[in-house]
């Protein structure tokens, strides 16, 4: 780039030079040094006052010049972007992980501490992800009732089975000395097993069920169109 | 009643990069004689000194492309030269403004006799 020396010329291209402030690096350097060699050329060696005038109205208003530079730019980001939260397009680990969790609550009821950690953790999980809808959140927290209560259900069914215990002695001769009567322990009523055992398989396949369909529910909602 | 500044900005929108790249169909130029070229023609420019910031898109965008040569009167100058592209692009845009005009004057009445 020349500089001109002419004080004129160079309060005008000072004049470009500050109103490019914030423009590309590259692209302020390059229009002024274009604007520069441009204004060497037309003014020559040593122009008259009016001469440099003439020429500079031919240029223009730096002004106009630099918005013209400014319109070719790409545009710029907004300062203030508006945040937008893409939705996601695919199943997340914490869905995944909530529902094991929910699952593994249930089954792990023997092992009931690590049941209730499993459990906080999954609702924990089901508040802060806030990625289902309201049935499902119900069914989600429904699971573990699902996989824990048939374990209490079959539970209940062993009681009905009767244990019954009795005793008799004999002498040498096969006499009957003494006799203890039977004694039945346990002694629900047969239909209260068979009523366990039936309620123990039905919530297991509706807990079961539950998960197939949140399964198939979560997969639908990312599956492409 | 003349147009407006703003009828006549865009007007010139799409069409003086068609102009610059029609000046440079014959023949490479230097940047100022192009641009004083350009700026004979007032109601295509509105100042010669726009006409650069129209230089560096056209050749960002492939339609023109710069080379530096040197000159007995001072330091290299930067010469403008078309590009295929840019050739393409003109042949075009003349026809394409052909149609354009006819159309324009035939709905405006300003059809030459």
């Amino acid at each position: 780039m020349m500089t001109t020396t002419h004080p004129l010329a160079a309060a005008w291209l000072d004049r470009v030079d500050r109103l490019a402030t914030g423009m590309p690096v590259e692209r302020h350097h390059e229009l002024l040094a274009d604007l520069g060699d441009h204004l060497e050329q037309a003014l020559g060696s040593d122009p008259s006052p009016a001469e440099i005038e003439a020429v500079l109205a031919r240029m223009g208003d730096p002004a106009d010049i630099v918005a013209a530079a400014r319109d070719d730019l790409p545009p710029s980001p907004p300062l203030m972007a508006p945040t937008v939260v893409a939705e996601p397009d695919h199943v997340s680990t914490a869905e995944i992980v909530t529902l094991v969790l929910f699952v593994a609550s249930g089954l792990l009821l023997v092992l009931w501490p690590l049941a209730v950690v499993a459990w906080v953790v999954a609702v924990v999980l089901l508040i802060t992800k806030d990625r289902w809808e309201g049935v499902e959140n119900l069914v989600a927290l429904l699971l573990p009732f699902g996989f824990a209560v048939p374990w209490l259900f079959l539970g209940l069914g062993s009681l009905a089975s009767q244990s019954c215990s009795g005793s008799q002695s004999f002498d040498e001769a096969g006499n009957l000395i003494s006799s203890t009567p039977e004694v039945c322990t346990g002694g629900a009523p047969i239909w209260v097993g068979i009523g366990a055992t039936v309620g123990a398989v039905a919530l297991l396949l509706a807990a079961i069920w539950g998960v197939v369909w949140l399964v198939r529910r979560i997969h639908a909602r990312y599956a492409p169109v | 009643m003349e147009a407006t500044a703003t009828d006549l900005t865009q007007l010139r929108r799409g069409v003086v990069q068609h102009c610059v790249l029609a000046l440079l169909a014959v023949e490479a130029q230097y940047s100022y004689d192009l641009v004083t070229a350009l700026g004979a023609h007032p109601p295509l420019v509105t100042s010669e000194g726009t006409i650069y910031p129209l230089l560096s898109r056209l050749r960002r965008d492939g339609l023109v492309t710069t080379f530096l040569q040197g000159s007995d009167a001072g330091p290299p100058r930067r010469y403008y030269e078309l590009t295929p592209l840019g050739r393409q692009r003109l042949a075009a845009f003349r026809t394409d403004w052909v149609a354009f005009r006819h159309a324009t004057d035939a709905v405006l009445g300003t059809e030459e006799p």
